[in-house]
């Protein structure tokens, strides 16, 4: 046993000391063979999407031979890494920015303003993207992020399904009151149990609900991102909510249990439902599973006809030390690179979405044209909103959609109430 | 009734009883390989499908070779077997200190290591993070072995537990033969538990070998991953997942611990003879 | 003469004692304890891990009081424990006991009911997810035969408690282990003089059994607290603390302020309640554990 006990202990200092051995030669790569530039660029894409990264930072290394592009793929945890990356001084310097975060990050500093090399001499042409899509990353006139890519919002329908009720595909003029109609005519029960819903309504998401609050005149923040009071609670946003409301108790849509219980399953997919109101992701299964459907814009209102938009872009970070080499690959990526990432997603860089032919698609094409139709997310107004009035207003909708019981609810009353809560928590907020 | 029906009827009883735990656990086991096996339209199908129809057994193929499983699966070995080793030597010698030294400290010293597993690992990441940045040491596998050598929380109490049920008779005996602290921990101490070190070599292997966020914020390269980083390249873009693929990856990966047990294992009875051994 | 050898007797034994845990030593002072400390300082400031931290004082903490939601998560995480940690101890000692008491297939057996322990996290997710699913969720389904119309589960404001208790049961393979470790211990003498006392079965395990595993069920009593007490994973993987923070476990919420509304000030202050806590909890069990853990070795 002793001898064994004498084994164990020498054979694992040894391999402590080749492991030693191991990583110093790894740990002299952390700034690249001789002079060699590295970019770190921080991405949450796994799967095809990482491999189109790489493939793009690839071909830039080929004509940029002095520097190295390392694309670090998070698909899980990203921002929990991005953070404690940051926090510990670590950051990678350029990566990849979710929507809802880009004024936060803005307003802490942490993304540097991209405007004095846009405006340099190794610029940039704005007028080559698509404007409502490039201006998600222009804070108070600067920016701060370019896009990587975008969606609008927009409606899907089952052709199929249509035609077996004998109703007409709608078209981009249609309304919210059209949308409801058809989705109660599409709706099929069998012996007291839905099984086919005549759409898949929103859940408690204050983003997918905006087209109908614009729609309705509503909105939830003033336009300068100052004031929820008077907007939360305006006619607009209760009228839209009512419907919204209306519209759920009316059973044209699973119940959020339902469509809970059904997550990773498409209903849209699986033709339990027949209009499926979201974003540009799901056209490529519909496609490939050789579904005949067909996507319109988002129905108008009273007031408005408005989609809103989900983005990601890039922005670099403020501490890096290249700067200049991160905006060139940062130029790279948010132009030249966009021709492999528009095979995949929606681009907006213009020549590369037009050489890809997104505008012409029969699908994608709507989610092009809703380009026009957008109207700024609240989070990008007010970095404190999520945290404070967009809770209150969360709560709001929770308690809309959750209402499985149809009790009856004082929407009115509850976004009045929401709106003093959130103005005040908000402007707390913001005096820290 | 007389005692050989009681038995059978007993036995029965346990039979049954541990039969329908197996279902219950086996439930997942068989859902993972169901979904390994099924095509992309399948996985994405509204009805709970339990069998796919044509079990596509090409997706434990297209899994391993879309990533670089193989130089992924080495990391996570490399790792694991030093945290067992580390664990195994700094748990057993702290283990037995806390255990058979009654001293002044030991109370106070053995409530700080407990107290060690009890604040939220959130709050601590990022500090800690800093000092292996410090050390240079992010982009390594260091932070995620080295610690192991000093000892963890959880094993040098379970150890203690064991130890403490070691009557004391034996190591007097072998103190008078002349044997010292070492020898003692050598050759009566760790003979009598290789149940409790085989269960914690066990976890240990288990915890290493999945462990997500150690890897996840101290690893970046991707030629650096280990397995439960690397699955996650499942995941694509707006969190569309893999299923098919990632569920293959998993079932693989999952493999190693698994014979690991199986075989582990036959101490858990070995340990009782050589205990009752000893005694007798 | 006696006295001063005695004394070095008593030193030599201190000097071994701090020898064997100068591992544990060295590593605690190296990678824990400062990161111990400087989250306990970080409790004092308002820090978005953007910026610098700002120092506020007790801030931290006096918002706790007003904060409805650190109560709820409070309230969740003690209603877990209170039943999830009984439950888990009974079941895993029932079914290690019964694994003691067949010879044939137990290899296979023990390795079955380890299966979930070693099944990886997003697996158990997708499948818990379609098991609970009120629709076409297995539990529902087998209710369904018998003609009863089961609850939303975890959809289900009311019932994601029980079915996160119930859950947590299915997870039990670690501590089934650690049982059977716990068991092999047990020395074969004890039955068999018991046995010939006359002692029936149950006195069998009042009486021999359970001293024995004493020590064993110290250790899952202390571990299952800890765990319990910060329960993480069932609220980030499967319900996002939901429906209506009926999950909203004390860990999940501290980490949703740390992560997701970058307050990691706040989360530490909250940290550093729940260590608290959890101190408190384990010195009762610790002060408590004469009078009912047995050791071997203090056998006197």
């Amino acid at each position: 046993m002793k001898r064994t006990m004498k084994w164990i202990v020498a054979l694992s200092l040894l391999l402590l000391l080749t492991l030693a051995g191991c990583s110093n030669n790894e740990g002299s790569s952390g700034k690249g063979d001789g002079d060699k530039v590295v970019i770190r660029v921080a991405t949450w894409e796994g799967g095809d999407g990482h491999k189109m990264q790489q493939e793009i930072a690839q071909n830039y290394m080929d004509d940029h031979p002095n520097v190295e592009i390392k694309v670090e793929s998070v698909p899980d945890n990203y921002g929990t890494k991005i953070l404690t990356q940051i926090a510990g001084g670590d950051a990678p310097d350029i990566f990849q920015i979710g929507d809802g975060d880009i004024s936060m990050f803005q307003s802490r500093g942490a993304l540097e303003d991209l405007t004095p090399f846009i405006e340099g001499d190794n610029g940039l042409n704005i007028d080559d993207f698509y404007k409502p899509v490039l201006d998600v990353g222009n804070i108070d006139g600067k920016y701060f992020t370019l896009p990587k890519d975008y969606s609008t919002y927009a409606v899907y329908y089952n052709k199929k399904l249509f035609d077996a009720a004998g109703i007409e595909y709608p078209t981009s003029d249609w309304t919210w009151d059209d949308f409801f109609e058809i989705a109660q005519k599409l709706t099929v029960e069998e012996d007291g149990e839905t099984v086919q819903w005549g759409t898949n309504l929103p859940g408690a998401s204050t983003r997918d609900v905006l087209p109908m609050l614009y729609g309705f005149g509503g909105d939830v923040i003033s336009p300068d991102g100052q004031t929820v009071e008077g907007f939360m609670n305006s006619d607009g946003t209760k009228d839209a909510l009512e419907f919204f409301n209306e519209m759920l108790r009316s059973g044209i849509s699973p119940t959020p249990t339902q469509s809970e219980a059904f997550q990773g399953a498409d209903l849209f997919l699986s033709e339990k439902v027949a209009m499926n109101p979201t974003g540009i992701w799901p056209t490529a299964d519909y496609v490939n599973a050789g579904m005949d459907f067909g996507v319109v814009e988002v129905p108008g209102g009273p007031a408005a006809q408005k989609s809103t938009i989900y983005y990601s872009g890039y922005g670099i970070y403020s501490k890096s030390e290249q700067t200049e080499a991160a905006w060139d690959y940062l130029k790279y990526l948010s132009t030249v690179g966009q021709e492999i990432l528009a095979e995949h997603a929606l681009s907006a860089y213009v020549p590369a979405a037009e050489a890809a032919g997104q505008a012409d698609d029969p699908h994608r094409g709507t989610f092009v044209k809703s380009v026009d139709l957008i109207n700024m997310f609240p989070e990008r107004l007010n970095p404190a909103f999520n945290k404070t009035a967009g809770t209150e207003f969360v709560n709001v909708l929770t308690q809309i959609v959750g209402n499985e019981k149809n009790a009856s609810l004082d929407i009115p009353g509850l976004l009045d109430d929401a709106a003093a809560k959130g103005q005040e928590a908000m402007e707390s907020e913001m005096e820290e | 009734m007389n005692y050989k029906t009681t038995k059978i009827l007993w036995k029965t009883f346990v039979w049954i009883v541990l039969i329908i735990g197996t279902i219950i656990t086996l439930v997942p086991l068989f859902w993972m390989l169901s979904t390994a096996l099924k095509s992309n339209a399948e996985v994405m199908q509204f009805d709970m499908v339990w069998w796919p129809e044509d079990p596509k057994w090409s997706n434990f193929v297209e899994a391993f070779t879309t990533l670089p499983f193989g130089e992924w699966t080495m990391n996570t070995i490399f790792i694991t077997v030093f945290t067992i080793i580390g664990t195994l030597l700094s748990c057993t010698v702290v283990a037995y200190g806390f255990a058979r030294f009654n001293v002044r400290g030991n109370k106070t010293l053995f409530i700080i290591l407990l107290s060690t597993m009890m604040l939220p690992s959130t709050v601590t990441m990022i500090p800690q993070f800093v000092i292996f940045r410090e050390l240079d040491w992010i982009n390594t596998f260091y932070p995620l072995i080295v610690p192991s050598f000093f000892g963890n929380a959880t094993f040098i109490f379970l150890l203690r537990q064991f130890f403490m049920t070691i009557p004391t008779e034996l190591e007097d005996a072998a103190k008078m033969d002349g044997l010292g602290t070492m020898g003692i921990l050598g050759r009566i101490i760790l003979p009598m538990t290789l149940p409790a070190l085989t269960t914690v070599a066990i976890f240990q292997f288990n915890g290493a070998w999945n462990d997500f966020m150690g890897p996840l914020i101290y690893l970046s390269d991707p030629d650096d991953f280990t397995l439960a980083l690397g699955i996650n390249f499942f995941k694509g873009e707006n969190n569309q997942v893999q299923w098919n693929y990632l569920m293959s990856a998993s079932v693989i990966s999952m493999l190693p611990s698994l014979l690991i047990f199986f075989f582990g294992q036959k101490y858990f009875i070995q340990g009782i003879n050589l205990s009752s051994g000893i005694k007798g | 003469m006696k006295k001063k050898i005695y004394l070095t007797e008593s030193k030599r034994k201190t000097i071994t004692f701090y020898l064997l845990i100068s591992p544990w030593i060295i590593g605690f002072l190296a990678f824990v304890l400062g990161p111990m400390i400087i989250s306990l300082f970080m409790s004092f400031t308002k820090w978005d891990l953007l910026t610098d931290p700002k120092w506020i004082g007790f801030d931290n903490y006096t918002k706790m009081f007003g904060d409805s939601l650190f109560y709820q998560s409070l309230k969740v995480t003690f209603v877990y424990s209170i039943f999830s940690v009984p439950l888990q101890l009974i079941l895993s000692l029932a079914v290690a006991m019964l694994l003691n008491q067949i010879n044939w297939g137990v290899k296979v057996f023990r390795t079955i009911y380890y299966i979930p322990v070693i099944v990886s996290g997003v697996a158990v997710m997708v499948l818990w997810s379609y098991i609970f699913n009120p629709e076409i969720g297995l539990i529902n389904q087998v209710l369904k035969m018998v003609g009863i119309k089961g609850p939303g589960w975890i959809f289900d404001e009311d019932w994601a408690m029980t079915s996160l208790v119930v859950m947590s049961l299915w997870n039990i393979g670690g501590t089934v282990v650690i049982w059977l470790a716990g068991l092999a211990g047990v020395s074969k003498d004890l039955y068999e003089s018991a046995t010939l006392d006359g002692a029936n079965k149950w006195q069998l395990f009042r009486f021999v059994t359970l001293p024995a595993l004493s020590p064993t069920l110290f250790y899952n009593l202390i571990m299952g607290v800890i765990g319990a007490l910060q329960t993480f994973n069932q609220a980030y993987i499967m319900t996002d603390g939901g429906p209506n923070n009926s999950t909203l476990f004390y860990n999940y919420y501290l980490w949703v302020n740390a992560f997701d509304n970058f307050e990691m000030g706040y989360a530490s202050a909250m940290a550093w309640i729940l260590f608290i806590i959890i101190i408190i909890l384990t010195l009762i069990i610790f002060k408590s554990s004469s009078s009912w853990v047995y050791y071997e070795s203090e056998r006197k």
